[in-house]
């Protein structure tokens, strides 16, 4: 061994044990540097134990943050929603200018290009009813719209509990009308199938650990607001009676077509749920 | 705190519009009585304001919907036509709204057809129309006058539309509004003579009965005054007319052209009888005077006479009136005023005139004026026939009497197939009704077993029928005259899926070569909820049944 490797070991051997010393300062200032730079810091640094001699001188476990910035891979949350049609028929079978409904949606981050864009997929199922009464005949009119969408994101954090994201989904829903008083109802279901696209605002909590593992549970807050414009296919309900006979063979009607109802129509939609 | 209260707002903003929101000032779908057209049935809803064509012949039942006139209160079958009548009688308007016009409106069962409005100037509730249905005469009925209208309003107004011309583009205003003299009287009806020829120019009469007086209008001159009969020049008596006969026999006379006109007024003992004639020797009278002159004559025909009818041609023309007071038929020779006057056995009220040969004469195979009578108010328990030919001179041997199984109510003649058909208005035992034929003087009680506790109606279309409810789902129905593959007064029976509220039987075979009936059902939904049956072989297996009809389209049809 030349004396010039001999002094390179010495010298990376003292530097590592200086910087295994001066870990965490070191840590500390990634932290301070990663909140205006890219990477997921952690709110939280738990104080160093003290330096104490122990008869048993066990390792003490690395420390590990309880609240982290770190994303979570999985959300579920519950979405409320309201649309305002555009067609005069929508509009009119639910009595005013707007519908409202809740549902359920679950998400998942497939793709992180760290804070400059994170992939989303999302499956989210609505549900909507409105009961009213036609303006000329008095009868009771209820519509329930169900509707299961898949849709994709991309957002952009700019803060670590603030993303603007655009967002892109389709899928498929059906409708059911009922008219009637309640005797010899006349009813309908149809499906119809449409797309949407809308952009809005992502906001999360620091995640918290549910356990001693760093790569164990854990849990986040995580909410959405979102705009933007429903597309669909039009239901054109024909109504037939449910009841309106008990006869064994019952002489045969015709169904009633009372018109299109289409689908488009902006759209607010609210999310709140737990992320994992 | 203004951030808070951003954050708060869009939170509940998808809420605003979850809950439900019923109105509860909306009135139920409300339809004028049905009407039968030739081959199709028609519903108009009155909150829409939309008419519901249905054609059987369509399989699919879907209905041809024509907007009418903002609230409508009549719809009838156009007479002679297949077309549908709608009088709407518009809106009054506010220092908010418009005005919206009355007006009365023709649709017909050809879509290709275009419907025409004749805007009215006043909101007229009674519609008349002449047979051939060329006219219709619009009047203010005083029976059924809008209480909620406070409006002013003439009720002699009257407005005459002629149905055959266009609503514009006349030499006179078509409708032509017309407020007719009035002694204090306001119309209660109006009567339509048959068109005719009154000295070779087409005529139609109108007569407009009121208390005391009747008006005489010429439809065909609408520019022409109006003529008013009194009936009671001193005023002193309350004639209140009920039936004109018109007898147009000698209206193209070559020497004095005329026109008869026979009235029975409630309260009078006599018939007034107006001749209408035309003095060819003068030159006509220039518009608005009418080119004929009436005059007023009276002829005893007994007490409280309750049926008149005509019969006999020309010379031999003959008025034929039943008085219940004095139990007498009247035979009246309108050229003299000479009457016969002949007591019968009851006191009748109807009079039914037909030319059959007779079981009592049967040397005599040409059919000869005859009669029935039919007391349809006092109870009487049997009906009479007389021989109108020979009554004048051999007085009561020419009246024949035959015993009924109850009390008669009423009484249908179908003279053109031979029968009469008598009612007695309860539809239990074995005396529903009686089936006359009027050659064989036959009657045919016909009982029910008790269950027909709905309406019966009858189906005047040759081979006729009789249709009664039971009050649920069943129509039974009797042949009155035999027709193809059945006997005479047989008897079926049709079962449906719900009850029945009442059935209309269509005039004509629809476009697949079948005649329908029209059964109305109850519906608690007014949705509209009807049944179409082949008239002619009823069968549920071949019925259809159009159920929620009036809500076809209506998410696209706007707001009424």
């Amino acid at each position: 061994m030349t004396p010039t490797k001999t002094f390179t070991m010495r010298a990376t051997c003292s530097g590592l044990l200086i910087l295994a010393a001066a870990l965490p300062s070191a840590r500390v200032t990634a932290q301070t540097e990663a909140d205006t730079t890219l990477g997921w810091p952690n709110v939280y640094q738990p104080p160093s134990p003290p330096l104490l001699v122990l008869p048993l001188p066990a390792p003490a476990p690395p420390a590990v943050p309880v609240w982290s910035w770190e994303p979570s891979r999985f959300g579920a949350l519950l979405q409320v929603g309201t649309d305002w049609p555009r067609d005069d028929a929508a509009r009119r079978l639910v009595g005013k200018k707007a519908s409202g409904g809740g549902g359920l949606a679950l998400q998942w981050d497939a793709l992180r290009l760290e804070r400059i864009a994170t992939f989303s997929l999302d499956l989210g199922w609505l549900t909507a009813k409105s009961t009213t009464s036609q303006d000329f005949s008095g009868l009771r009119e209820e519509l329930k719209t169900n509707s299961i969408s898949l849709g994709l994101s991309v957002r952009h954090y700019l803060r670590y509990w603030l993303a603007p994201y655009a967002r892109v989904a389709g899928g498929i829903g059906w409708d059911s009308v009922t008219v009637g008083t309640g005797t010899a109802d006349l009813h309908d279901r149809r499906a119809f199938s449409q797309g949407s696209l809308g952009g809005g605002l992502f906001f999360r909590s620091p995640r918290l650990r549910l356990g001693p593992s760093v790569s164990g549970p854990h849990v986040g807050l995580m909410a959405h607001i979102e705009g933007g414009y429903l597309l669909g296919t039009s239901s054109d309900f024909a109504l037939t009676s449910a009841s309106a006979t008990t006869a064994s063979t019952p002489i045969p009607g015709s169904p009633v077509s009372i018109g299109k109802v289409g689908h488009d129509a902006p759209y607010l939609r609210i999310a709140v749920g737990l992320a994992f | 705190m203004r951030r808070r209260f951003l954050a708060l707002s869009l939170l509940l903003l998808p809420f605003s519009a979850c809950h439900d929101a019923i109105p509860d000032n909306s009135t139920p779908n409300a339809l004028l009585p049905t009407v039968a057209l030739a081959d199709r049935a028609a519903f108009v809803e009155k909150n829409s304001h939309m008419a519901f064509l249905l054609d059987p012949a369509d399989k699919a039942l879907v209905p041809r919907m024509v907007s009418v006139g903002k609230a409508p209160i009549a719809a009838v079958k156009r007479n002679a036509t297949n077309q549908l009548l709608v009088l709407s009688s518009g809106t009054r308007g506010s220092a908010k709204d418009a005005l919206v016009p009355a007006q009365l409106q023709t649709i017909d069962a050809d879509a290709t057809v275009p419907s025409a409005v004749y805007p009215l100037a006043s909101s007229f509730d009674g519609l008349a129309q002449s047979a051939d249905g060329g006219f219709a005469v619009l009047y203010h009925a005083a029976a059924a006058q809008d209480s909620t209208n406070t409006a002013l309003f003439n009720p002699n107004e009257l407005a005459l539309v002629n149905l055959a011309s266009p609503p514009s583009g006349n030499a006179l205003p078509n409708p032509y509004p017309k407020s007719i003299r009035s002694f204090g009287g306001v119309p209660a009806d109006v009567k339509f003579s048959p068109s005719f020829t009154f000295a070779g120019k087409p005529r139609t009469l109108a007569v407009v009965l009121a208390q005391n007086y009747v008006t005489i209008l010429d439809l065909g001159n609408l520019d022409r005054t109006e003529i008013t009969v009194p009936l009671s020049p001193d005023s002193t008596s309350s004639f209140m007319p009920r039936q004109v006969l018109f007898d147009t026999a000698n209206s193209n006379d070559p020497t004095t052209p005329n026109v008869n006109l026979y009235i029975r007024a409630d309260g009078s003992n006599d018939i007034f009888q107006v001749t209408l004639a035309i003095d060819l020797g003068t030159p006509a009278p220039t518009p608005p005077s009418n080119d004929f002159h009436a005059s007023l004559s009276m002829l005893a025909a007994g007490t409280t006479p309750s049926d008149l009818a005509l019969y006999g041609t020309g010379v031999d023309t003959r008025l034929a009136v039943v008085a219940t007071g004095s139990r007498t038929l009247a035979i009246i020779d309108p050229r003299t005023s000479s009457t016969t006057s002949i007591p019968i056995s009851i006191p009748a009220t109807q009079l039914v005139v037909f030319k059959a040969t007779s079981p009592s004469t049967p040397s005599v195979t040409i059919p000869e004026d005859r009669a029935l009578l039919v007391d349809t108010s006092s109870g009487s328990n049997s009906v009479l026939f007389a021989d109108l030919k020979s009554i004048e001179t051999t007085g009561g041997i020419a009246l024949h009497d035959y015993p009924l199984g109850a009390s008669a109510t009423s009484v249908v003649p179908l003279v053109d197939q031979g029968i009469a058909v008598i009612m007695f208005g309860k539809y239990t035992g074995v005396s529903a009704l009686t089936v006359v034929d009027l050659t064989s003087r036959t009657l045919s009680p016909i009982g029910s077993g008790g269950g027909q506790a709905g309406a019966t109606m009858i189906d005047t279309q040759s081979p006729s029928r009789v249709w009664s409810l039971d009050g649920s789902n069943g129509i039974s129905y009797l042949n009155l005259v035999a027709r193809d593959g059945q006997a005479r007064l047989a008897t079926g029976e049709v079962w449906l899926d719900q009850s029945i509220a009442d059935v209309l039987p269509l005039g004509q075979a629809s476009s697949d070569k079948h005649r329908y009936l029209v059964v109305d059902q109850n519906d608690p939904n007014s949705v509209g909820n009807v049944t179409f049956l082949d008239a002619d072989n009823p069968d549920r297996t071949t019925a259809r049944t159009a159920y929620g009809f009036l809500l076809t389209n209506y998410l696209e049809r706007g707001n009424p």
